[in-house]
């Protein structure tokens, strides 16, 4: 049976369709056209699908969307302010992190958990915290490069 | 992928959702974090076509001194004061489970209920059709060990074995009543139903025991990547200081990965590393049914085992 319910998404009250069958991850994409939530493995593994739910990191496509009830999510639209990118995507346009992009916003949603806990993380910090999101291009180096010196630059 | 149709519940009591289980009958599943039970679905390896949710529930949601309520995700449950001091296993173990993800959403009683794993089961519908069907998913006979009648599906929870080592207990509850287990019986050692709970019962509470002065306790697990994996083998000892009941202490050894159950065993504190990795090696029996080879699992256990016993005696001679 369908419902029709509001997810409070990237500080916006919007309204969907949804069967209980129905993912946070396929009401984000398909109905809310918020496309940054990518699709991967589908199954946990991957992290591609990665968003915030209330600050934190959670995989989209294992939480049904009626159970995400007044719980605030945020996409990686969320993040930039008007015009200006949020500064874990500036850092990563510039340390080259970024290159078919499928796993960049997981990674930067996962990157903004761990700064908001622990603004200044060393690279052990950064891999652990990152390390259910999976990459095939970039070998890692680049991306952890990217967090950590955005949170250098943040002191 | 998409998940098969289902039926949502939402319940906000605890009584709430006994009393929905037990109208709903043995076709109805408790939802948690869903990290195991949804992956499952859509791989066709659980099915259910009632789902009811302990999310909304804030009473499992709690933790009071030693109890941990069942609904308590594991990120929060590292985030105790004192967990990494008084119970290191467990903090050690609830770190390595998964990635950060799964520990935001997973839960620990989830942990502890997940179901067993297999190559030839938990697999893509498609890979499991595409063969004849493992005991498990419903055919003749195990695939992992051809001609057998009994499922050898490995129990791969971590925190289970850090929980046994420590000697943890856990609150079931159903309608009408309650009952307090140790943690071992909370499983059946059979790969194909992992878990005593009869239908409708729900893991409340899990109980820590009053910490000793002296804690020394640790978990060391086995995987092919530093992340996101599940434990090929893992092990928890926990060093019981000498009382009156065994004035020798004990080694509190639990074991995962190894089996269709979380293993305990009971050492005597003087144990050696020695006969600790012979003890290890005669209780894991893996077979090859979830990745690396079975003969490394084991040997990888005993090793564990001894390392982590000479590092936690060193820790308490400095
Ligand atoms: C990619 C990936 C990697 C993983 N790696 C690991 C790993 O390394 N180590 C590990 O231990 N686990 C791992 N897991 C398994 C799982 O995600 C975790 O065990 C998690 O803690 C399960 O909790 P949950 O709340 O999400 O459980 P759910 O999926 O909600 O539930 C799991 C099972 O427990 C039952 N259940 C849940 N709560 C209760 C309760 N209170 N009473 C009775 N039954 C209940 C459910 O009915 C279901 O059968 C992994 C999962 C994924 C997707
Ligand atoms: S799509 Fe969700 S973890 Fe891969
Ligand atoms: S940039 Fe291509 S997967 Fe990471």
């Amino acid at each position: 049976m369908k419902r029709l319910i509001e997810i409070k998404v990237n500080g916006e009250r919007r309204e969907a369709v949804v069967e209980p069958r129905t993912t946070l991850q396929e009401v984000l994409r398909d109905q809310l056209d918020l496309t940054g939530v990518k699709e991967g493995c589908q199954s946990g593994e991957c992290g591609a699908c990665t968003v915030l739910l209330e600050g934190r990191s959670v995989l989209s496509c294992l939480i049904l969307a009626l159970e995400v009830g007044e719980r605030p999510v945020t996409t990686i639209e969320g993040l930039a302010r008007g015009d200006a990118l949020h500064p874990l995507q500036e850092s990563f346009i510039e340390h080259g992190a970024v290159q078919c992009g499928y796993c960049t916003p997981g990674m930067i949603l996962s990157a903004k958990t761990l700064l908001d806990q622990n603004p200044h993380p060393g690279s052990g910090e950064i891999q652990k915290a990152l390390e259910g999101n999976l990459c095939r291009c970039t070998g890692y180096n680049k991306i952890i490069e990217a967090v950590l010196v955005c949170g250098e630059e943040q002191s | 992928m998409k998940l098969p149709t289902i039926n949502l519940h939402q319940p906000t009591t605890l009584a709430e959702a006994l009393n929905l289980s037990n109208t709903l009958g043995p076709g109805s599943r408790f939802l948690a974090g869903g990290t195991d039970l949804l992956a499952r679905l859509k791989r066709g390896a659980a099915k259910a076509a009632e789902l009811i949710s302990l999310v909304h529930i804030p009473e499992l949601r709690q933790i009071r001194g030693l109890t941990i309520g069942g609904g308590v995700n594991l990120y929060s449950l590292l985030e105790v004061t004192d967990l990494h001091r008084q119970f290191r296993a467990l903090s050690q173990a609830a770190a390595v489970v998964a990635g950060p993800q799964v520990r935001n959403q997973g839960t620990l009683a989830g942990n502890l209920c997940q179901d067993t794993r297999c190559l030839f089961f938990d697999c893509s519908d498609g890979l499991a059709r595409a063969r004849p069907l493992c005991l498990k998913r419903g055919g003749e006979e195990c695939l992992a060990v051809p001609g057998s009648k009994k499922c050898f599906a490995a129990y791969q929870g971590d925190t289970a074995a850090a929980l046994l080592a420590l000697g943890a207990e856990v609150k079931i509850e159903h309608l009408g009543g309650s009952r307090r287990l140790a943690l071992a019986d909370l499983f059946s050692g059979y790969g194909d139903r992992p878990l005593s709970l009869a239908p409708g019962e729900v893991l409340t509470q899990i109980i820590l025991p009053q910490p000793q002065s002296e804690i020394r306790s640790g978990y060391r697990k086995y995987r092919l990547r530093g992340g996101i994996d599940f434990p090929l083998a893992g092990v928890a000892l926990n060093l019981v200081p000498p009382c009156s009941e065994t004035p020798q202490g004990e080694v509190r050894v639990g074991l995962t990965g190894l089996s269709s159950r979380p293993q305990l065993l009971n050492l005597g504190g003087k144990a050696s590393p020695d006969e600790l990795a012979e003890a290890v090696h005669r209780a894991a029996r893996p077979v090859d049914n979830v990745g690396g080879q079975a003969r490394h699992r084991r040997y990888m256990a005993c090793q564990m085992a001894r390392d982590l016993l000479e590092e936690l005696r060193n820790e308490a001679a400095d």
